[in-house]
């Protein structure tokens, strides 16, 4: 996987470049907003990792540059951030960033993220129609979950939200695009709906660290469901 | 330039101001000068003006007055005319240069050969003017002019009008010049002795004619033409007498009356002719010869006192008012007001003296009263620009502080507010700039002691050379990084606004809190039991900052919560709308100075000595939390358990729609 790296902090830059090649992907590192902008720009790459603050443009401009350049054709953005606070990660990712990665940066989790939001570029349907989990199997095909190989009953757009969640593990999915895709055909949904639906299911399908589920709330912007590390 | 635009500003809000106080000013001047509301000040002044400037006593009028002595020798009034045609004769016979009379002789006597003998001595002495009286019949008040009856008047050698004018306060102060029924064609009596005696005046002798010109439309009214106020030589009494009956009788040396002017008239209180004027006090009226002798040295000297034009005056009253604005804008109040004081003074003297020194008459109850108002006109303004700016300065001192209990105030909200309550809200700012103060002191002793403590000594293994050991290391640089992040996250919390908080579904946010701290209660064998409703519940609120207190209290919970027990995590939604979050462990009753202290900054009893266990910061931090979200924390114990809550203000909407 090529990945296009924006660091201007050097030495984490080198310590990150290790890792990533190590875990098999070709890295080119950016020290300046611009250079990289051009390079994403003008060269294939698989995904981009941004950094929020370098000192030409900032990590922002050089999405909003990449969006305006490439649209459709634009590889996932993870953002590094060194600022935790909610309303930097929601700007992030309300600026069309797929993910975020709170500094100090841990390897696993860096790596994590990266395969998560590029599984979604190779395309999941072809990838797999059934997901099994253990206890919890997903049926992408005749669109049906079970649990302890009993079926959940499950309405339309509960099926639809389970479907696209269990899709895009460990990928971060705002609100706003979860009403998108799952509400598609209902004009003026509130994002209470969703609420309600996110947490039917975490209760119908026990998607609990017990289980070996997380289903994060990004600062209720939106949701995440990870695998819980340690359970399997 | 922001200096100089401010200073434009500046400027054009000061004209603005001086704008603002000169309008009513010139309102209350012209006002108070076009409608004479204040006449009673204007003749005040007026007749200070009178009392401040005697004249020398004239050595060329005199006056032969009928006073009591003459009534104790002479007997009762009226006299017989013949005794009048007698003191004509002596009086002509020492050669004065006009005699003129002040008795009316409107009708015939009941002694035909009195009024002969009377007209005889007239026509003798060919120098004696007769008075003409205008007053209202009984009946109807019309009016009438009535001559001396026709013998007299024949012989007489001129004939005027003795009429005075009284001013609203009944003081005498003005003649009218020429006066007359239907056209305003008699002379006053004065200008007519002056004209026989060959000592009028140039000026008024040729305005005299100008008076036969009236329009004879309203045949029946009274025509006044010309007024002017007269000057007073002095008391009444300054005009020298002599006694009629001491002329009469012949005591009088001949010489005494040459080339003189002499009026003959009544002075004894008896006979009633008097009127009060401003040189005389109310016990002291002026006999009404003596006023007339006034009038006659006023004219014959060219001091009669003409009131400036009603348009000049106006203009005049316009300009005087607006004065104050000179000095009052460059003046500190106090100077300000001795200014303004003296201002009034000043022109209240001016005017005064204004008659006696240029004969002319402007009344300044306008100007002066516009003159007291200007000082509290413009103070008042002043007053309201401080109040402005203080204003200003409140709203910006709470801005600028954390109070989050009591939202900024909208410039409107501190106008309504009374003078105590705005120093209530200062009192309230300047208590939280102490409490501000003393937080920024622990703050340092904070972070000089304990989070120094802990670098410090993971930079003396490392400099103490020896290879270290990295686990031994870890624990209290992790520990360093743990309080620097909370420090971080509670100066946050305690900034939280409660106007920026969005709507937050509380059951999945306190679910994350639990999942987050999965693995560490499994490995210390603590089952985790959540009493979350199945429903989303809302409140407006503030996503990272409840989560983490919620995440703080699991914490604290595991950590002292006997091996074994569980702990639980609960979500109750009270009926009023409030929802209360809770995690409970078991646990011995905690001491009551220790709850006392457990919500407080930086306190770290028993409870929080262990090892790892916090900064201290814990239970702060949620305390700062729920009360920045409106709420309230607090901690109770009971049958073996311990259990902390939080309770926050729900969301005030309804529940949304099912969308299928």
């Amino acid at each position: 996987m090529k990945i296009a790296y924006l660091e201007d902090d050097t030495e984490l830059a080198a310590t990150v470049c290790d890792w990533l090649r190590q875990a098999g992907h070709e890295v080119d590192l950016f020290t300046s907003g611009v250079a990289c902008a051009q390079a994403v720009v003008s060269r294939r790459f698989d995904a981009c990792l941004i950094d929020w603050l370098v000192p030409d443009l900032s990590g922002t401009e050089v999405l909003a540059r990449l969006q305006i350049k490439l649209r459709q054709a634009m590889p996932p953005v993870i953002f590094t951030t060194g600022r935790d606070s909610e309303e930097d990660v929601v700007a992030v990712l309300n600026a069309g960033a797929d993910d975020y990665i709170v500094k100090p940066l841990s390897r696993p989790l860096l790596l994590a993220r990266l395969q998560a939001v590029t599984r979604r570029q190779q395309g999941v349907a072809g990838a797999s129609l059934v997901q099994d989990f253990g206890r919890l199997t997903v049926d992408h095909g005749r669109r049906q979950l079970a649990l302890d190989d009993q079926l959940i009953v499950l309405t339309e757009r509960e099926t639809d939200l389970a479907l696209y969640l269990f899709q895009n593990i460990g990928r971060a999915l705002s609100r706003k695009r979860l009403i998108q895709v799952v509400w598609s055909l209902t004009p003026d949904v509130d994002t209470r709906t969703v609420d309600v639906h996110v947490s039917i299911l975490r209760r119908k399908l026990g998607l609990t660290p017990e289980f070996g589920w997380r289903l994060i709330s990004i600062y209720g912007h939106g949701y995440r469901l990870d695998r819980e590390k340690d359970s399997v | 330039m922001p200096g100089r635009t401010s200073f434009r500003t500046f400027r054009r809000c000061f004209a603005s101001e001086v704008v603002r106080v000169a309008l009513p000013l010139l309102l209350i001047a012209v006002s108070i000068s076009s409608s004479g509301l204040l006449t009673r000040v204007d003749h005040l002044v007026f007749d200070l003006g009178q009392r401040l400037n005697w004249r020398p006593v004239p050595d060329d009028v005199l006056i032969v007055a009928i006073d009591e002595d003459s009534l104790d020798l002479l007997g009762r009034w009226p006299w017989s005319r013949d005794r009048h045609a007698r003191l004509l004769r002596t009086l002509c016979a020492s050669d004065p240069a006009v005699v003129a009379i002040d008795i009316a002789f409107s009708e015939k006597s009941d002694e035909p050969f009195a009024d002969a003998a009377l007209a005889d001595a007239i026509a003798a002495c060919g120098r004696v003017v007769l008075p003409l009286v205008i007053e209202s019949t009984r009946v109807g008040g019309q009016l009438l002019e009535t001559p001396p009856i026709q013998p007299l008047a024949a012989v007489a050698a001129g004939i005027g009008r003795i009429g005075v004018r009284l001013d609203e306060d009944g003081i005498a102060r003005s003649v009218d010049l020429r006066e007359g029924v239907g056209t305003a064609a008699w002379p006053l009596l004065a200008e007519e002795t002056l004209r026989l005696a060959g000592r009028l005046p140039a000026t008024s002798a040729g305005k005299a004619g100008s008076g036969a010109a009236g329009t004879a439309a309203a045949s029946h009214l009274l025509v006044r033409e010309e007024m002017r106020r007269f000057e007073f030589v002095g008391p009444p009494g300054s005009v020298p007498r002599v006694s009629y009956a001491q002329v009469l009788v012949g005591n009088m040396p001949p010489e005494m009356f040459a080339g003189k002017i002499v009026l003959v008239g009544a002075t004894a209180v008896g006979l009633g002719d008097f009127l009060p004027t401003p040189v005389s006090a109310l016990s002291q009226p002026m006999p009404g010869v003596e006023v007339q002798a006034n009038v006659l040295l006023s004219m014959r000297d060219g001091r009669l006192i003409s009131a400036l034009p009603t348009l000049s005056t106006l203009l005049l009253a316009a300009l005087l008012a607006v004065v104050p604005l000179l000095w009052l804008p460059r003046l500190m109040p106090l100077a300000g007001l001795l200014a303004s004081s003296l201002w009034v003074l000043a022109v209240g003297t001016a005017c005064a003296l204004l008659p006696g020194l240029l004969q002319r008459w402007f009344p300044p109850a306008g100007v002066l009263l516009a003159g007291l108002f200007a000082f509290p006109l413009w103070s008042w303004r002043r007053l309201e620009a401080a109040r402005r700016h203080l204003d200003q300065e409140l709203r910006q001192l709470r801005a600028s502080l954390p109070q989050r209990e009591v939202a900024v105030a909208s410039p409107a909200e501190i106008r309504r507010l009374g003078f105590e309550q705005r120093i209530a809200w200062v009192q309230a700012a300047q208590r939280t700039m102490r409490a501000l103060e003393a937080q920024r002191n622990e703050a340092l002793a904070f972070i000089s002691h304990d989070l120094r403590a802990p670098l410090a000594g993971v930079l003396s293994q490392l400099e103490s050379g020896d290879a270290c050991d990295q686990a031994r290391l870890l624990p209290a640089l992790r520990r360093a990084l743990g309080m620097a992040q909370s420090f971080l996250w509670l100066a946050r919390a305690e900034a939280l606004d409660r106007k920026a908080m969005e709507e937050i579904e509380l059951t999945s946010l306190m679910h994350q809190a639990v999942d987050e701290f999965h693995s560490l209660a499994r490995q210390r064998q603590l089952p985790l039991v959540r009493q979350l409703p199945d429903e989303p519940v809302w409140i407006d609120g503030d996503f990272e900052s409840l989560q983490r207190s919620v995440a703080n209290l699991v914490h604290n919970a595991l950590h002292h919560a006997p091996r074994g027990t569980a702990v639980t995590i609960g979500l109750d939604c009270a009926g009023d709308g409030d929802v209360e979050l809770w995690v409970r462990n078991a646990g011995p009753a905690l001491p009551a100075d220790l709850v006392a202290r457990l919500f407080k900054r930086f306190s770290r009893g028993e409870r929080g000595a262990s090892a790892s266990s916090g900064t201290g910061l814990g239970l702060y931090y949620v305390r700062a939390v729920a009360e920045g979200h409106g709420g309230q924390a607090g901690v109770e114990c009971s049958d073996g358990a311990i259990r902390f809550w939080v309770r926050l203000p729900g969301a005030d909407r309804g529940e949304p729609e099912r969308v299928p």
